[in-house]
């Protein structure tokens, strides 16, 4: 019996960690944000601050937003270090090479860019 | 101290897919899905309804609810999706995106065709990960969990702080 076929491994090993980090952490984060001292001395003495877009899901899902950016760069990095190269689907690759990180942009985000950036503005940057 | 406008857009982006992604949790978790449903069908304008499912998510998060572990796996696709398009745009309207502590991407025609440059940050590069508001002291963490789990923390109350002194300053965002 063949191995189930999960795709090229470049393509789901950094969202399984980054996966992992966040599973691992968020119940945490959220907890600690909710019952931070900073976080409920504003509630008491300024419960007005909850609203307009200041309520209490838009708080927890900002502390989502930074673990999530957190996550995501936590496990770019220990992707890299382990020695394992990242492909993004046409953006590029990313690989670690003599402590050093290289990255090589496909040729499709290249044309992208490239038919979005003016040449007059490019030679002036 | 500060985050920059592409990394800040960045996050606010990401804010707005969470309020959505915790709707759908708190939707369909069976820990949260019958006092969700009785918010649906409480009568109250759009405002309270959010204050409402806001006071939902802590009191569940308050009594030991796992509801993030289960976010967890809708997050990632989200978060890429929002991180290379924001990227792309960046790139296209600025030749350079400085996402804080990350890296900085740069595009230039220099020999005649669009090359894109990439320069880690040097966290991204040797280690654990820090608050995208202040790069040092680098983290002592035992592991990359400790590091979000720690520096999450941090920049979340980072970002409170701002709400804070603007709401005394008397801004509305």
């Amino acid at each position: 019996m063949d191995w189930p076929d999960f795709g090229p491994f470049q393509e789901w090993w950094l969202p399984l960690t980054i996966t992992t980090l966040l599973a691992g952490a968020l119940d945490d984060v959220l907890q600690t944000v909710g019952a931070s001292e900073q976080v409920l001395k504003l509630v008491q003495e300024r419960p007005q601050v909850l609203e307009h877009g200041r309520d209490w899901l838009s708080i927890l899902s900002m502390a989502t937003s930074y673990a999530s950016y957190y996550a995501w760069a936590n496990a770019f990095g220990t992707v890299l270090e382990i020695g394992s190269a990242i492909e993004v689907d046409g953006i590029g690759r990313f690989h670690k090479a003599q402590g050093r990180i290289e990255f090589e942009a496909h040729t499709k985000f290249q044309n992208l860019l490239d038919v979005n950036i003016p040449l007059a503005r490019q030679f002036a940057a | 101290m500060y985050v920059n406008d592409e990394t800040r857009t960045l996050l606010k982006i990401m804010k707005f897919r969470a309020i959505g992604l915790w709707h759908g949790e708190l939707m369909h978790n069976a820990a949260t899905m019958e006092s969700y449903s009785q918010l649906l069908h409480e009568p109250c304008d759009e405002d309270e309804f959010a204050l409402r499912v806001g006071r939902l998510l802590l009191k569940s998060l308050q009594d030991g609810s796992t509801l993030g572990a289960t976010l967890a796996s809708r997050l990632c696709p989200e978060f890429a999706s929002i991180f290379w398009a924001q990227l792309s745009d960046r790139l296209i309207g600025q030749q350079e995106c400085d996402y804080k502590n990350f890296g900085i991407f740069r595009s230039s025609r220099a020999t005649g065709q669009i090359r894109v440059a990439f320069e880690p940050s040097d966290v991204v590069l040797r280690g654990p990960f820090p608050n995208p508001c202040s790069p040092l002291p680098r983290p002592n963490c035992t592991s990359t969990i400790t590091a979000v789990r720690s520096w999450t923390g941090k920049g979340s109350m980072f970002w409170i702080g701002r709400i804070l002194a603007r709401s005394r300053n008397g801004g509305c965002h």
